[in-house]
C-alpha cells in the first residue's frame, strides 16, 4: 500500500531506463558513493536513489538473486546509516524509513531477509534518534517497526534480541510509544507487541518479563486507569448528554484495551500472564472497578482514594467478563465478587510478596517507562516504574496526571501506612480467597439441601449470604428498577457476563447460586429471579420505566438462570407470574391497537427486527449511550430500545415490543413453538420462479416498465396476478397450458398505485420495502409502470391492487387481533381494528366527540345480546328474529333503514317479494306492534338531527365528499334522544375499496354474501376507529335485533378473515356507500335512472308500509339532506340497500334507480358535490344533475372525480359512525339478501317476487354494464346479474346524492355512485359466493 | 496526498492484510479510519461470500459514518471473472455503499478508489457528519502543510478480504 502511495506522487518524475536491472543498481551504487554527504543540493537525488534501490531489490527478491548479491557485497545499508546519522533533514529521513518498509514488507526470499538483518544495521537505524516530535517521521518509524515485527519468528528474532547484551531494541523502542497520542501509533505499537509475544522464544521472553514487563504493564494499566477515570469523569458530570462523542471514544478506548489485554493473555504465556495478571486485578480490576461498587454504602475512603461511579463501574465489569477469558483472572476476579467481604478486602494489611507489585491500589507506576527501561539496562532485575511524560493525550487527562504526580509521593508514604485501608497482599488474598471459596461451598451445600426441603426457593439463605457479600448484595440491589432501569441494565449486563464466561470455575458461580452454566438449574436463585421477573412485570406497566433492552436483557438472563436444552425448570409459581406478565403485555397492547396502517408496519416491523436481530449483549455493552441516565427524547440518537417511549407512537411500539419478548419468553419456557408469528409465514407465500397453476384465476396482460432503467430497461410483457398476499408478475409456463411462472412477486401490504394522467392505460406501481439496515436508504422493491390494453384494464388492476392492499391488510390486522385474543366475537375491539381506508388518518375520535358518545349508545341498544349465536351467520340470527316481536319490530325498522336486513324478515314472511318489499312488510307489522316509543324516538332522532344539520351542511359545503353522517333510521331503531347529538359524516371508502357488482348469478350465496357484508362492516367499523368501549356497552345492553344483526356481522368479521377476503372488502365498499346513502336523506332519484322505475313500485310498497314513520322521518331526512355532500356508491346495489335504508322504509327503490342512473353515466364528483347541493334546493335540480352526470361518461372524468373522491373518503372514513355501520349492515344484509332471494329463487316462495325484481334490476345493470364487463364474462349469468360495480369511479367512486322528492312527499336521497363495472370484482365475489 | 476542492488532503492508507488474527488491531483499525476499501477478487467468489461478515466487523466497530467502497479486484482477468460486475453493484446498492471495480496489475481504478473515497470523506466533513475536531473518526486537520484548508482527512482504513493487492 505505502509503495503505491509513493509511485502515484512520484511516478511522474520517475523515468524508467532500464529500471531493474543489476546495472541499474551498480548505478544508484555509484551516485550514494558519490553523494555521501547529505546537502540541500543532491537530496532529492538521494531521495530517489533509495525509493530505486527498494524498487529494483523487490524486483530481485523475485526474480534475479545477483542484485542482492550485490547489494550486500556492497554494503549498501550501511550508506542508509551513514546518512541517516548525518542532519539529513525530515525528507531524507521520510524516504529512507519508507524505502526500508517497502524493503521488508515485499521480500518473500527468507535468506535475502537473513541478509538484510545481519550486521546489525536495523538495529542501529531502530535506536537512532530520529525527529519524533515530526509525526511523519514518527509515523514512517513506527510502522517500520511494524513491518519488522511482522517478520519476527524464531530465527529472525534473534536478529533483533541479543541474550548475551539483553537487548531488545525493536521492542523497547516500541513500548515507548505505547500510550502516544496518536491512535495509530498506539496499535502499531499493540501489533509490534504482541507479534514479539507471539515468537515465544524463551529467553526472549524471560528477558521481557524481567526487565520490561512489569513496567511495560503497570505503566499500561495506569494509562487505562486514567481513562476510565476520565470516563467516569465524562458520565457524571454529563447532564444533558453533551460529550456523548467523547463518553463514546472514552468507551471504545477502553474496550481496544480490554481487547487487547485479551490478546496477550490468551498467547498463554505463562510468565507474562503473571504479572500481567497481577497488575490488572490490583491495580486496575479491584481497587478501581470492584471497590467502586460498594462506594455509597461503603464506609469513609479517603477522599483522594480515586473510584468511579458504581454505574459505571459495573459496565466496565461487564465489559471484562465478556471480553476477557484469562482463566486465573476471571475466576479471582469474580471470586471476589461474589464472595469478597468489605472487612476482609480493605482491612487486612498485608504486604508480602513481589514488593510494589503486590500492593493493591490504584496507584501511578513509580517511574516513567523510557526511564525504568533504561534503568532496566542497568540492572536488569530492579522493577520500578513511572509514567512516562511525553504524552499528554488530552487536557483532562494531563490534569489527572499532573495531579497524580504530585500526589504521587505522598501517596507512596500514605500506602505504606494505610495498607489496612485497601491494600492487601496479594497471597494472603488468593489464600484467603481459596478459605473463603470453601466455606461459600459448605454453605452453599446446607443452602441446597434447604431449598430441596422447601423447594420455593426460600430467600432466607440467600440474604444469609449478601450480609457479608457486599458487592454481591450491591449488584442484586441494584435490580430493583421501579424509578429507573439504569442501574439494572448493567447490573443484568454484568450478571449475565458472568453466566456466559466460560472461565470462571462452576464453583464460583454456585457461590452466587447462578445457574447460567449448569445442566441442572433446578435449585436456581430465586431472589434473582425474583427480581427479575418484578422487571418483567413492571415492564408491562403503561409508564413504564423499564426500557426494552432492559426487559430484553433480564429475558436473557432469565433463559441462562433457568432454561436449558428446551427444559424450563421455573417453579410453577415463577412460571405463572411470567404468564401473568404475558397476558399484561397484551393487554396493554390492546389498549394500543389500532386501525391504522402504521400499526400493522408497525408490528410487523418489530417482530422482524426481533427477529434478526436478537440482542448481542457485547455490542450493548459496547454502546455509550446507556451509561447516561435514561431519556425519553429521541432527539438524541439513542436508539429506541435504550431510552423510555415518546409520544403515542414509540409507546405503541414499545409495547409490541414487549409484547413479543414477553410472548416469546413464555412460548420458549413452556416448551410451545410460535405458530401464529409471523403472520406471513414465507412458505405461504409464492416466490419467484414458482410455478402456479392460473387456471380460472383473474389475469391482467400488461407491459411492465421498470423505472429503474439499469437492472431491467426493457419491457416486459407479464400478466398481472393478485394473490390475497401478494402481487405476483407471471409469465406463461412454456410446458403446461395454463400455468404461468412467477417473475416477481412483492407484497401486496406495500403497494403504492397511482394513475398516469398522461396515460389512462397506465399505472405507476411502487412497493415500498422496508429498510433492514440503518445504512441504507430503503429502496423500493418494484417501481414501474404498468401499461394495460385500456382504460378498463387499468382501472381494473388499480381498483384490484387497491383493494387487495387494504385487504391483505386487513387480513393481517385481523391476525393480529386474534393474536390478541380480541374478542371476536364482539364487535368492539374489531372496530378498533383494521380500518377499511388505508391512509386515512383517524381524525374521528378527535372531530367528532359527540359523535362517538351517539355511536356508543347506539351500539349499547343495538347490540343487545352478546350472544353466541351472533357469531353464526347474520342470517341465521334473522331466522330466529321472525319469532320475538320486539326484535322483529326492531329489525323491521331496521329493515327499512337497510332493506338487507329484511332478508331474515323474508324468510320468515312469504309475503314479501324483495327484500325491500318484505322490508315494508315487515316495517308494516312492526308499526303495529311498534309502540309509540319507537316513533318518539324517532322524533327525538329527527330533533338532534336537525340540530346537526348546520354543522353537517357546513361540512359539506367544505367538502362535497362529507356525507351528512345522521341516518335518522339508524337513529331511531337506536331510539336513543340524546345520542343523536353527532352528527357522522359518511365517507367514502378509501381509495382502496371498490365498489363491486354483486352478481344477481351467484349462487347459494346468501351466507356468504351475509358473511361477507358482516366482515365488510365489521372492517368499516374499524375504520371508524370507535371506542371499543362503547361497543360493548352496546352488547350489554343488547337489546334490538339491530344490535343482534351488527355485532353478527362484526362477529362475522371477526370470524371470515381469510376466506372471503375479497367479500370482505366489497362489504367494506358497500357499508362506506350505505352510510353516505344513509346519511344523506334520499330524494327520489328514480326518475332519472331506469333502475328506479322498476324499483319504484317496490319503493311505494314500502313507502306506504312506512307512511307513519315517513313523516318523521321526512323531516329528519331533509335535514339531513342539506349536510349530505356526495355520498359513494361502491356496489350499485349497495346504493340501492342504501337508498332503502335511508327511507328506511321506503327510499330503497329509488336509491337504486338513482344508482341506475349513476351507472348509466359516470359521475363526477364535482358534480356530485355540486348536485348535493342542488339537492338541497329541490328535487328537480336534482334530476337534473343526474342527468348532467349521464351524460358525462367520459372516462377521464371519472378518473378525475376518483381523485376528489379519495380525498372526500379519507374524511368520510374518519367521521364514520357507528350508525352508520349499522346502516351499512342493514344494506348489506338487504344486499345479501337479494342474492340470496336471487339464488334462492326456487326455494323461497315468499322471496319469489322480488327476486324476479332483483333480477330484472341487476339486468338492466348488466345491460348497462356490459361494456365494463368484457373481462369478465367468466360467471356467465351470475356475471351478467351482477349489477353494475361502481368500479370505474370506485374506490374514489363518489357518491352524488341528490335530492328528489317523493311523491309521498318524503325526501329521499338518492345516491348516485359512479359506476363501473369492475368485471373481475364482480368474477371474485361471484365465485366467493360458489364457493360459499 | 491529493486535492480535492482545492484543498490538500493526504491520506494515509493502513492496511490490515494479515494481521486479522489480533481482535484487538483490528478492531483498533477500524475505529480509528474515516473510510474503508473492501477488496474482494472477481476470479474468486468464495471471496465475494466473505464481504457480509467483513463489512458487519467494519460496521460493527467503526465510526457509523465510515465511508466504505467496494472493490472489485482483478478486473484485467476477465477471463477468469466468477462474480458478475452486477452483483457486486446490487451487494454495494443493499448495504449502502460505493461500488467500482479495478485492477491493481493494470492500475485502473485504483487511484480512482482512492480518491473517491477521500471525495466522499470530504463531502462527509462538508457536511458536517464527522466532527473533524475528533481525532478518533481519523480525520485530523493538518496545520502544517496548509493553513488555508483546514480539512484532511488522514486515515483511511485499508483492508483486503481478496487477493490481489493494491
Amino acid at each position: 500500500m505505502f509503495s503505491k502511495g509513493k509511485n502515484w506522487i512520484q511516478q511522474a518524475v520517475w523515468k524508467p531506463k532500464n529500471l531493474h536491472s543489476l546495472e541499474h543498481l551498480k548505478f544508484l551504487h555509484h551516485v550514494l558513493m558519490k553523494h555521501q554527504v547529505v546537502t540541500e543540493q543532491n537530496k532529492s537525488l538521494l531521495v530517489e536513489t533509495f525509493r530505486s534501490i527498494s524498487e529494483i531489490l523487490i524486483w530481485g527478491d523475485q526474480n534475479d538473486s545477483s542484485v542482492f548479491d550485490f547489494f550486500l557485497e556492497k554494503n549498501m545499508l550501511s550508506f542508509f546509516l551513514k546518512i541517516l546519522r548525518q542532519p539529513c533533514g525530515r525528507y531524507v529521513s521520510v524516504q529512507l524509513l519508507q524505502t526500508l518498509n517497502i524493503l521488508f514488507e515485499n521480500i518473500k526470499n527468507e535468506t535475502s531477509l537473513y541478509y538484510l538483518l545481519s550486521n546489525n544495521y536495523i538495529n542501529f537505524i531502530i535506536v537512532h534518534r530520529f525527529d519524533f516530535s515530526d509525526e511523519e517521521i514518527l509515523a514512517y518509524y513506527i510502522s517500520f517497526l511494524k513491518t519488522l515485527s511482522l517478520k519476527l519468528n524464531s530465527h529472525t528474532i534473534h536478529f533483533f534480541y541479543n541474550e548475551h547484551t539483553n537487548d531488545f531494541a525493536l521492542y523497547t523502542e516500541a513500548i515507548k510509544f505505547f500510550n502516544h497520542p496518536e491512535s495509530m501509533v498506539r496499535i502499531a505499537v499493540r501489533t509490534l507487541t504482541l507479534n514479539v509475544y507471539r515468537v515465544n522464544e524463551k529467553p526472549m521472553l524471560t528477558y521481557i518479563r524481567n526487565c520490561t514487563a512489569a513496567p511495560y504493564f503497570s505503566n499500561l494499566i495506569w494509562f487505562i486507569g486514567n481513562h476510565v477515570l476520565e470516563l467516569d469523569c465524562c458520565v457524571r458530570n454529563d447532564t444533558d448528554h453533551q460529550s456523548r462523542n467523547r463518553l463514546a471514544d472514552l468507551v471504545a478506548e477502553h474496550l481496544d484495551h480490554l481487547h487487547y489485554l485479551n490478546d496477550i493473555l490468551q498467547l498463554n504465556i505463562e510468565c507474562l500472564n503473571e504479572v500481567l495478571t497481577d497488575q490488572l486485578l490490583n491495580r486496575l480490576l479491584l481497587p478501581l472497578y470492584v471497590y467502586s461498587l460498594t462506594k455509597d454504602n461503603r464506609y469513609d475512603m479517603k477522599e483522594d482514594k480515586p473510584h468511579i461511579h458504581s454505574i459505571v463501574s459495573l459496565f466496565l465489569l461487564s465489559q471484562v467478563f465478556l471480553i476477557l477469558s484469562h482463566n486465573p483472572l476471571i475466576t479471582r476476579l469474580a471470586d471476589i465478587i461474589f464472595n469478597g467481604e468489605i472487612d476482609t478486602l480493605s482491612g487486612q494489611s498485608t504486604d508480602i510478596g513481589e514488593g510494589e507489585m503486590s500492593r493493591r491500589g490504584f496507584v501511578a507506576p513509580l517511574e516513567t517507562l523510557v526511564k525504568s527501561l533504561e534503568s532496566s539496562k542497568v540492572s536488569s532485575l530492579k522493577f520500578s516504574k513511572r509514567r512516562p511524560r511525553y504524552n499528554d493525550s488530552s487536557p483532562d487527562e494531563a490534569e489527572e496526571e499532573e495531579n497524580a504526580d504530585n500526589n504521587q509521593e505522598e501517596k507512596e508514604e500514605e500506602e505504606e501506612e494505610d495498607d489496612d485501608d485497601d491494600v492487601i497482599g496479594d497471597k494472603v488474598e488468593s489464600k484467603f480467597d481459596e478459605h473463603h471459596i470453601d466455606v461459600e461451598m459448605n454453605d452453599q451445600q446446607v443452602l441446597q439441601g434447604q431449598t430441596k426441603l422447601s423447594t420455593t426457593g426460600n430467600p432466607k439463605p440467600n440474604q444469609f449470604c449478601f450480609i457479608s457479600r457486599p458487592y454481591w448484595l450491591a449488584i442484586i440491589n441494584t435490580l430493583e428498577c421501579s424509578d429507573s432501569d439504569y442501574k439494572a441494565l448493567f447490573s443484568l449486563c454484568l450478571l449475565y457476563a458472568l453466566g456466559t464466561n466460560e472461565s470462571i470455575r462452576p464453583e464460583i458461580l454456585d457461590a452466587g447460586k447462578l445457574t447460567s452454566r449448569k445442566q441442572d438449574k433446578q435449585y436456581y436463585n430465586c431472589s434473582l429471579v425474583e427480581k427479575l421477573i418484578t422487571i418483567l412485570s413492571l415492564s408491562c406497566q403503561y409508564n413504564s420505566k423499564v426500557r426494552p433492552v432492559t426487559l430484553q436483557m433480564s429475558i436473557l438472563l432469565l433463559k441462562q438462570l433457568v432454561y436449558s436444552d428446551g427444559q424450563c425448570f421455573l417453579q410453577d409459581m415463577h412460571l405463572a407470574c411470567i404468564e401473568g406478565s404475558r397476558e399484561e403485555s397484551k393487554l396493554m397492547l390492546r389498549n394500543f391497537f389500532k386501525g391504522d396502517e402504521l400499526f400493522l408496519d408497525m408490528f410487523e416491523d418489530e417482530y422482524k427486527n426481533l427477529q434478526l436481530r436478537p440482542l448481542n449483549v457485547e455490542f450493548l455493552t459496547m454502546d455509550a449511550s446507556i451509561l447516561l441516565a435514561p431519556t425519553g427524547t429521541p432527539l438524541t440518537g439513542i436508539e429506541f430500545a435504550k431510552r423510555l417511549p415518546s409520544g403515542d407512537l414509540e409507546r405503541t411500539r414499545r409495547a409490541i415490543r414487549v409484547f413479543f419478548m414477553l410472548r416469546d419468553l413464555s412460548l420458549t419456557l413452556c416448551g410451545e413453538t410460535e405458530t401464529r408469528l409471523p403472520l406471513t409465514r414465507q412458505e405461504e407465500l409464492v416466490s419467484v420462479t414458482d410455478k402456479l397453476d392460473l387456471n380460472n384465476r383473474d389475469l391482467i396482460a400488461c407491459t411492465v416498465v421498470h423505472k429503474d432503467k439499469v437492472t431491467n430497461p426493457k419491457r416486459q410483457r407479464r400478466f398481472l396476478v393478485i394473490d390475497p398476499l401478494q402481487l405476483i408478475l407471471v409469465e406463461p409456463d412454456t410446458k403446461k397450458l395454463g400455468w404461468g411462472v412467477a417473475t416477481f412477486v412483492g407484497p401486496l401490504q406495500d403497494v403504492e398505485v397511482t394513475g398516469d394522467k398522461e396515460d389512462s392505460r397506465s399505472l405507476h406501481v411502487t412497493i415500498h420495502k422496508r429498510a433492514n439496515s440503518a445504512h441504507v436508504k430503503p429502496m423500493p422493491l418494484l417501481s414501474a409502470r404498468f401499461i394495460f390494453d385500456d382504460h378498463i384494464r387499468c382501472m381494473a388492476a388499480k381498483q384490484r391492487l387497491t383493494k387487495g392492499r387494504t385487504k391483505a391488510r386487513q387480513r393481517k390486522m385481523e391476525a393480529i387481533a386474534i393474536l390478541l385474543d380480541l374478542p371476536h366475537s364482539t364487535g368492539p375491539p374489531l372496530i378498533h381494528g383494521p380500518t377499511s381506508h388505508p391512509g386515512m388518518a383517524v381524525p374521528a375520535s378527535a372531530v367528532q366527540t359527540p359523535f362517538r358518545t351517539y355511536s356508543d349508545q347506539s351500539y349499547a341498544r343495538r347490540t343487545p345480546s352478546s350472544d353466541p349465536a351472533i357469531q353464526r351467520s347474520v342470517f341465521a340470527s334473522v331466522d330466529k328474529v321472525s319469532g320475538f316481536t320486539t326484535s322483529q319490530r326492531r329489525s323491521i325498522e331496521f329493515v327499512h333503514q337497510v332493506p338487507a336486513y329484511q332478508v331474515r324478515p323474508a324468510v320468515s314472511q312469504p309475503e314479501s317479494p324483495y327484500i325491500q318489499r318484505d322490508s315494508s312488510v315487515e316495517i308494516e307489522q312492526a308499526q303495529e306492534a311498534t309502540s309509540p316509543s319507537a316513533y318518539s324516538a324517532h322524533q327525538s332522532h329527527k330533533e338532534s338531527s336537525d340540530d346537526t344539520l348546520s354543522v353537517e351542511s357546513e361540512q359539506t359545503t367544505m367538502s362535497p365528499i362529507l356525507m351528512p353522517a345522521k341516518s335518522p333510521a339508524t337513529l331511531l331503531i337506536a331510539g336513543q334522544t340524546s345520542t343523536e347529538t353527532g352528527s357522522p359524516k359518511i365517507l367514502p371508502p378509501t381509495s382502496t375499496e371498490r365498489v363491486r357488482s354483486l352478481s344477481s348469478a351467484s349462487t347459494g350465496s346468501e351466507n356468504e354474501g351475509v358473511d361477507r357484508f358482516g366482515k365488510g362492516i365489521s372492517k368499516l367499523s374499524f375504520g371508524k376507529s370507535q371506542a371499543p368501549v362503547s361497543v360493548n356497552e352496546a352488547r350489554a345492553e343488547g337489546e334490538s335485533s339491530h344490535g343482534k344483526i351488527t355485532l353478527g356481522s362484526l362477529n362475522r368479521l371477526a370470524h371470515h378473515r381469510s376466506p372471503k377476503n375479497k367479500l370482505e372488502s366489497d362489504g367494506i365498499e358497500m357499508t362506506s356507500f350505505k352510510v353516505t346513502t344513509t346519511s344523506t336523506v334520499p330524494t327520489p332519484g328514480s326518475e332519472e335512472s331506469l333502475d328506479l322505475n322498476q324499483y319504484l313500485p317496490e319503493c311505494e310498497q314500502e313507502n306506504l308500509g312506512n307512511c307513519a314513520y315517513d313523516s318523521t322521518r321526512m323531516s329528519e331526512q331533509e335535514a339531513t339532506a342539506g349536510g349530505v355532500a356526495d355520498v359513494q356508491l361502491d356496489e350499485p346495489e349497495g346504493a340501492i340497500g342504501g337508498v332503502l335504508d335511508v327511507t328506511g322504509e321506503t327510499v330503497s327503490d329509488e336509491a337504486e334507480g338513482a344508482v341506475g342512473g349513476l351507472l348509466d353515466g359516470a359521475t363526477v364528483s364535482d358534480e356530485a358535490q355540486d348536485a348535493v347541493g342542488s339537492v338541497l334546493d329541490g328535487t328537480k335540480e336534482a334530476t337534473s344533475h343526474k342527468e348532467e352526470f349521464e351524460s358525462e361518461e367520459t372516462s377521464d372524468e371519472v378518473e378525475g372525480a376518483i381523485g376528489g373522491v379519495e380525498i372526500d373518503s379519507e374524511e368520510a372514513s374518519s367521521d364514520f359512525d357507528v350508525a352508520l355501520q349499522d346502516m351499512v349492515q342493514s344494506q348489506f344484509e338487504s344486499l345479501t339478501q337479494r342474492n340470496q332471494t336471487k339464488q334462492d329463487n326456487g326455494q323461497d316462495d315468499t322471496n319469489l317476487d322480488p327476486e324476479c325484481d332483483f333480477k330484472d334490476e341487476e339486468n338492466e345493470y348488466a345491460e348497462k354494464e356490459c361494456e365494463v364487463r368484457d373481462n369478465e364474462q367468466a360467471e356467465g349469468e351470475e356475471t351478467r346479474t351482477t349489477l353494475t360495480v361502481a368500479a370505474r369511479t370506485q374506490p374514489d367512486a363518489r357518491q352524488c346524492e341528490d335530492v328528489a322528492r317523493r311523491p309521498d312527499g318524503q325526501d329521499e336521497i338518492s345516491d348516485s355512485d359512479d359506476s363501473g363495472t369492475f368485471p373481475e370484482d364482480e368474477k371474485d365475489f361471484s365465485s366467493s359466493m360458489r364457493t360459499v | 496526498m491529493i486535492t480535492i476542492d482545492g484543498k490538500q488532503i493526504k491520506l494515509q492508507i493502513w492496511d490490515t492484510a494479515g494481521q486479522e488474527s489480533f481482535r484487538s488491531i483490528t478492531r483498533s483499525y477500524y475505529r480509528g479510519a474515516a473510510g474503508a476499501l473492501l477488496v474482494y477478487d472477481i476470479t474468486r467468489r468464495d471471496t465475494f461470500n466473505h464481504l457480509t461478515t467483513w463489512l458487519e466487523d467494519a460496521r460493527q466497530h467503526s465510526n457509523s459514518n465510515m465511508v466504505i467502497m467496494l472493490i472489485g479486484n482483478k478486473s484485467d482477468l476477465e477471463a477468469r471473472r466468477d462474480v458478475k460486475k452486477e452483483e457486486g453493484e446490487a451487494f454495494a446498492r443493499e448495504h449502502g455503499l460505493i461500488f467500482m471495480e479495478t485492477s491493481a496489475k493494470t492500475a485502473a481504478n485504483v487511484e480512482e478508489a482512492f480518491i473517491n473515497t477521500a471525495k466522499e470523506i470530504y463531502e462527509k466533513i462538508q457536511e458536517g457528519v464527522f466532527d473533524i475536531n475528533n481525532e478518533a473518526n481519523g480525520i485530523k486537520l493538518g496545520p502544517q502543510h496548509s493553513p488555508t484548508n483546514p480539512t484532511l482527512p488522514s486515515s483511511g482504513g485499508g483492508q483486503q478480504s481478496g487477493g490481489g493487492c493494491c
